[in-house]
């Protein structure tokens, strides 16, 4: 990820700049006009030919509150059918469960540009057509669609939207998934409030301007002098995304307002995000997050029982972790802080990630384990500020517990994970350890198990044609998980097996049983008594087969002609195929794929295959291993090969032969 | 008065001795915990018809729920409207032994929008809930009642929806006055409704018992054919301040003529005399209506708004007209609008959308399907358009709504019409391809595939993207390791059926690799059939929705000294499902791989799923042969 932080320009010194101004609405420029598809890219159906956004600040005396107005005016190219999507326009607002903050749209207005026989034809938006969808309590959207659409129709509108949320300001988003011409925005900050501004993307702005807009806001009869920034950016591709990468925002060209300081007007100051001391101590006091760790009292009831059996720390911590696991669902909300209070949580059985997750730490301190907070981003909602401490980009909490000389990452959201393997939407760079008596402090947590299958394979080939033997699979780290999350949608493992039975044209399966599926701490285990028709009545002169018919790779997962993100796998994984067939007496390989090695730069990864006979036994061994869980973009051209060679080898047959007497 | 003490007697009769008792697991019989994700423990449902514009909803249901999968199935979902007033809601939750662990009211649903994800806008509403509990199994138990202001739609009962849920008692019950007339559709019943009358009012009830939990089976029919299903309709209705009375199709057909469409069929002048001007030179109805056609594809697109009259009535003319979208009905009613001007006569046509062809129940007139499509009764031709997509063309009808019963609404009165079909034969994809093969095992050449009839817009939204994004859905149509593309190019054919033509050079670097002097290619790269599980025992018949023809046929051409080693492929099946023949041969310098493949639509019985996995799985064991070619 590319972050500018951008200086708060001191405003007094600069010197007077230009103003910048919204275009004028509905009046084209011939380069409107003139834009066609292809001349911005080879893709996209529409495009950004301007935007601009104005926000700023004004005390509303009736309420006696600050609200922040955000002005938006787009205007917009479709140039086909395709494009008419963009022409859908949904604007969310938001409001709190009083219903009392709530965000306001006003001003709307939005017209339909057509260039007919060579005359400019505006057809305005019917206000009727105007809908509001109340999608939730919390969120309202309001919709509406452009009238008489045409190839190369010009859209364009604008609103204001009146909001009291004034913590996050507005983030703007120069880079979107159509192509935009130019984009600008400005931002009216009143002196009494401090931003960080951060910029993220690849792309560099091409206006960045700021000046003193003298008493510009007006609150308790005071006027209170504004700095004016404006950042434009022109010529922004479009954003597309890829397969194996994190979240977009992460990579998007926007640039974010972060509250750090507040100067009330009496000359007092409200740090809201200076540095991290500040934000331990708001963390470890708030009732929501550092109250409820505390809270260890809630678990003393029970503790006896929970611990019961439980000899050493390490056996008390996992005692407590299934305890949490067991006793609150998740009810599907993420959030550092706890919804219900972890008292409430563990009677209702129900939580969100902050009830479930504070309470183990709790249950931990209870059974007196060292036990710390984690707080983090998920890999949907993108990597954290490492820079200056921003408390909004964290979603989610972990535990974090500190046995001998070791620590285990925790969540206890899903109860088929093991003690101490985080869910793939944690693995997500840097988080921060929230303690309640030091000062908190940076890791990066990682997949603690790798993702491991191991195949083994030991069958007969009888004269008839059929291949009979065992077949076991052992499953470990993400592997098992993702197993033991389709089995926990079957009633009995029979109907699983013969699921898998019935999936695997290859094979057919005669019995089956798994193992290790209660304890998750163990691999899983599938063992099935397997046979597979190499050919139909006895055994000919010669048996072809091919030997890659177990995690067969098939198709490459990397088909990209350029690859502009890192491929993020979120877990280095390894795989491995141990086959042995007995042969009948008389047969031997007189054809196989020669042993084959490969290898990717740095050790990222690796594939072997190895085939031989010994005695009357035809072995074949098989092993793929990706090391990392995160590759640069540059080495995408690497995996790509990787795999081509991996599926040019799997296209390789064995051939017996039947020998006559010897 | 009196129906309130008559439905307190119904509603004691809905918490039976069963129900009283808590929900233990251990009294669920074994043969519906085999495959269930979850058991209708009791189920009962009451329809009060008390006046058209009054309908009290009454629903009483216990669902055990034994796995993750099975969560859903005990959800309590309420979907309302300004038509619907919810009375009230209550609920219990029990343990797998039967102990009460919670309970919900009204208070604890959340309420949602209920926009589907294709529209605009709709005015539909949800209300649902869900306990959360961490273990299973366990059992939720809830009542509700709602009030329904309209009798044109009453909820049907299908008590076996879902089969995945085991139904251990199910119930409906229908009361209505004793002079209130109504039709009744009773699909996959066994037996006749018990009939009841009391306090002056009579009531008929439907139940059923013990319907084991099925697994999922590949190639089932539509679940008409199987599932039960009892449907009401009241010959007297209201519905919106609209009333009316229908027995058959006719009937209902010319009150949604008359009470939703008549009014909306108005032109603005402007677009008469423009309407006017573009059909004036032209001589045929055909050739007026397909420059019409063409009008519409380019001033319109197809948004969805759904308000008010519960979707039914359709968005005028004139405002389509002026805002250039709207919805399917819309968008119909447009074009009947536009070709009336130019005097040329079309039905506004009802049917069941979607890639199952379902046919409108003939049988049973009501408010079904959920699309609307345009029928032009042409004395030679019948011609069918699709008003709410800009791509197709004149006359073509998708696999969305092609060969099926649909009911066509008119001033005479409403008709059931059949869309046309695109059999086997006319669903044609024939590829020609001619490829070189190198030494370094790299192969490249031209490949043509002519998309046709049923199988026309396999490849159209390929056809109408650009640049790099049609890179992308190209290689995802062709997952081939390392294909690259270039020279791409479509045309669409004019002729009687429709067809697409793609051509493009395609380049596999590496394809057929080397090993031990003998080189391995894989013949048939383009179009390899899938593999379908062998489920045993099957229940359900063996259905084949649609049929199409491929024919593909690749020539390589081989570096100097390759030979064909292995046996060639020569393998033709002729079966009931279909016909398969795959050739591999070589000729000289090259190697010529051909295939052809028919799929037969068609029901086959249940025993004969082992025969046609047989078919399909034997055909893609052949799609995959490799050619071993020696290199001296």
């Amino acid at each position: 990820m590319i972050k500018t932080y951008l200086t708060l320009a001191c405003f007094i010194l600069l010197p007077p700049c230009v103003l910048a101004q919204d275009f004028a609405f509905g009046s084209l420029t011939p380069e409107d006009i003139r834009l066609a598809k292809n001349d911005l890219d080879s893709f996209s159906n529409a495009a950004v030919l301007n935007e601009f956004g104005k926000a700023f600040m004004v005390y509303n005396d009736t309420k006696g509150i600050t609200e922040l107005f955000v002005d938006y005016h787009v205007r917009i190219k479709v140039f086909n059918r395709d494009g008419y999507a963009h022409a859908n326009i949904v604007l969310p607002t938001y409001k709190d469960d009083s219903g009392d903050r709530a965000d306001v749209i006003t001003d709307l207005k939005a017209t339909t540009i057509n260039v007919v026989d060579g005359r400019i034809v505006s057809v305005p938006l019917d206000q009727r057509q105007v809908f509001n969808e109340e999608v939730s309590k919390y969120l309202t959207h309001t919709k509406f669609t452009f009238p008489d659409l045409r190839d190369g129709s010009i859209v364009e509108y604008s609103y204001r939207l009146i909001s009291p949320h004034i913590f996050n300001f507005k983030t703007w988003y120069f880079q979107e998934d159509i192509p935009k011409i130019n984009s600008t925005f400005e931002a009216t900050i009143p002196g009494m409030y401090t931003y960080n501004v951060v910029l993220r993307g690849p792309y560099p702005l091409t206006t960045q301007d700021a000046k003193l807009d003298r008493g510009g806001f007006r609150i308790a009869g005071r006027d209170v002098d504004c700095s004016r920034m404006i950042y434009g950016m022109r010529n922004i591709p479009a954003f597309v995304s890829e397969d194996y990468m994190t979240a977009a925002s992460n990579f998007k060209s926007a640039i974010y307002f972060e509250l750090s300081d507040i100067y009330r007007l009496n000359g007092s100051n409200i740090k809201i995000t200076k540095d991290w001391r500040d934000v331990d101590r708001e963390l470890v006091t708030h009732h929501d997050f550092g109250g409820q760790m505390k809270r260890d009292n809630v678990f003393k009831p029970m503790l006896a029982d929970i611990l019961e059996g439980a000899a050493d720390d390490l056996a008390k911590a996992k005692a407590v972790y299934r305890y949490v696991q067991r006793h609150i669902k998740w009810n599907r909300y993420l959030g550092k802080y706890s919804e219900n209070n972890i008292k409430q949580a563990l009677e209702r059985r129900s939580g969100n990630i902050g009830d479930i997750n504070l309470a183990l730490i709790a249950g931990l301190s209870a059974a007196g384990l060292d036990a710390e907070a984690v707080i983090l981003s998920t890999r949907d909602n993108g990597v954290v500020n490492d820079v200056h401490p921003v408390l909004s980009d964290f979603n989610y909490v972990v535990a974090k517990v500190n046995v001998d000389d070791r620590y285990y990452l925790l969540d206890a959201s899903d109860p088929l994970l093991p003690f101490g393997l985080l869910p793939l939407r944690c693995i997500n760079g840097k988080a921060r350890v929230i303690n309640l008596k030091k000062p908190s402090y940076w890791i990066t947590p990682t997949s603690s198990q790798k993702s491991t299958m191991q195949y083994a394979f030991h069958a007969t080939l009888d004269t008839d044609g059929m291949l009979k033997g065992k077949l076991v699979t052992h499953s470990s780290g993400y592997a098992a998980h993702r197993k033991r999350q389709a089995l926990a949608n079957y009633n009995t493992m029979d109907e699983y097996i013969e699921h898998v039975d019935e999936t695997n044209a290859g094979f057919s399966i005669i019995a089956g049983e798994i193992q290790g599926l209660e304890d998750t701490e163990k691999p899983l285990v599938e063992s099935y008594d397997v046979e597979v028709k190499l050919q139909d009545g006895t055994l000919a002169q010669e048996v072809v087969f091919n030997p890659f018919f177990i995690n067969r790779i098939g198709k490459n997962p990397f088909n990209l002609d350029e690859r502009t993100y890192p491929v993020d796998l979120g877990a280095a994984r390894e795989e491995r195929v141990i086959i042995t067939i007995k042969l009948p007496g008389n047969y031997e390989i007189s054809a196989k794929p020669d042993d084959y090695s490969l290898g990717l730069a740095d050790q990222g990864g690796r594939y072997m295959t190895q085939t031989q006979q010994l005695g009357d036994t035809f072995s074949f061994s098989q092993l793929l291993a990706l090391n990392a869980a995160i590759y640069p973009p540059e080495s995408y051209f690497a995996l790509k090969e990787f795999f081509s060679r991996i599926i040019q080898q799997e296209k390789i047959d064995v051939v017996l032969r039947k020998v006559e007497e010897r | 008065m009196r129906t309130a003490v008559m439905l307190v007697a119904l509603l004691m009769a809905m918490q039976d001795g069963r129900a009283q008792q808590a929900y233990a697991v251990a009294d669920i019989p074994a043969v519906l915990k085999s495959r269930a994700d979850a058991v209708v423990r009791q189920e009962s449902i009451v329809v009060d018809m008390q006046a058209p514009t009054k309908v009290r909803y009454l629903v009483m249901q216990a669902v055990t729920v034994f796995n993750r999968a099975g969560e859903d199935r005990a959800r309590l979902v309420i979907y309302y409207d300004k038509n619907v007033a919810i009375r009230r809601v209550s609920g219990r939750v029990f343990s797998g032994d039967g102990l009460q662990v919670g309970k919900f009211t009204q208070r604890d649903l959340k309420d949602e929008s209920a926009v589907s994800s294709f529209s605009l806008y709709e005015d539909n509403r949800v209300k649902h809930f869900l306990p959360a509990m961490t273990s299973y199994p366990y059992t939720v138990e809830y009542t509700y009642e709602l009030e329904l202001k309209q009798n044109l739609i009453i909820p049907a009962w299908r008590p076996d929806a879902y089969r995945d849920v085991a139904v251990e008692h199910s119930r409906y019950t229908f009361v209505c006055g004793p002079s209130d007339e109504v039709r009744i559709s009773a699909a996959n019943y066994r037996g006749e409704p018990a009939l009841s009358s009391a306090e002056g009012r009579k009531a008929m009830t439907w139940e059923v018992a013990d319907i084991p939990a099925q697994r999922y089976e590949p190639y089932s029919p539509v679940p008409e054919t199987y599932q039960t299903v009892v449907k009401i309709a009241p010959v007297d209705f209201s519905y919106y301040k609209r009333n009316g009375r229908y027995t058959n199709w006719h009937d209902l057909g010319r009150w949604v003529y008359d009470a939703l469409l008549a009014d909306g069929l108005a032109l603005p002048e402007r677009t008469v005399q423009e309407v006017k001007q573009l059909v004036g030179g032209l001589t045929s109805d055909r050739e007026k209506a397909k420059v019409l056609y063409d009008y519409l594809q380019r001033k319109t697109r197809y948004v969805s708004v759904q308000i008010g009259i519960g979707g039914f009535k359709p968005m005028s003319a004139s405002e389509v007209d002026r805002l250039g979208y709207g919805d399917c009905k819309g968008l119909v009613n447009y074009m009947q609008a536009l070709l009336n001007v130019a005097g040329i006569p079309s039905y506004y046509c009802v049917v069941q959308a979607g890639d199952a062809k379902r046919d409108l129940q003939a049988d049973f007139a009501g408010m079904q399907g959920n699309h609307v499509i345009l029928c032009l009764p042409f004395e030679q031709d019948t011609t069918w358009l699709e008003c709410t997509s800009q791509r197709a063309p004149f006359g073509f009808l998708g696999s969305s709504t092609d060969d099926r019963v649909v009911w066509a609404c008119t001033p005479e009165g409403g008709r059931l019409l059949r869309t046309p079909r695109y059999g086997a034969a006319m669903s044609t994809q024939q590829r020609q391809a001619k490829l070189e093969l190198d030494a370094q095992g790299n192969i490249a050449g031209k490949v043509e595939t002519v998309f046709a009839g049923g199988q026309y817009d396999n490849h159209l939204e390929l056809a109408e993207s650009t640049g790099t994004e049609q890179t992308k859905l190209l290689k995802q149509a062709y997952d081939i390791d390392q294909i690259r593309f270039s020279q791409i190019a479509y045309q669409k054919g004019d002729g009687e059926t429709p067809a697409l033509v793609e051509t493009f050079r395609v380049a596999l670097d590496r394809y057929a690799p080397e090993n031990g002097g003998q080189v391995f290619l894989i013949t048939n790269m383009f179009n390899r059939g899938r593999t379908i599980p062998a489920v045993k025992n099957r229940a359900l018949p063996v259905y084949i929705n649609r049929g199409y023809t491929d024919e593909d046929q690749i020539t390589f051409t081989l570096p100097a000294g390759y030979r064909l080693a292995a046996t060639p492929l020569d393998e033709e099946i002729d079966s009931p499902f279909g016909y398969y023949h795959a050739t591999v041969r070589q000729a000289g310098d090259t190697i010529v791989y051909y295939r052809r493949f028919t799929l037969n639509e068609g029901t086959f019985p249940p025993d004969r799923y082992a025969a046609f996995c047989a078919f399909i799985n034997r055909v893609s064991a052949l799609d995959s042969y490799k050619a071993v070619l020696t290199t001296r």
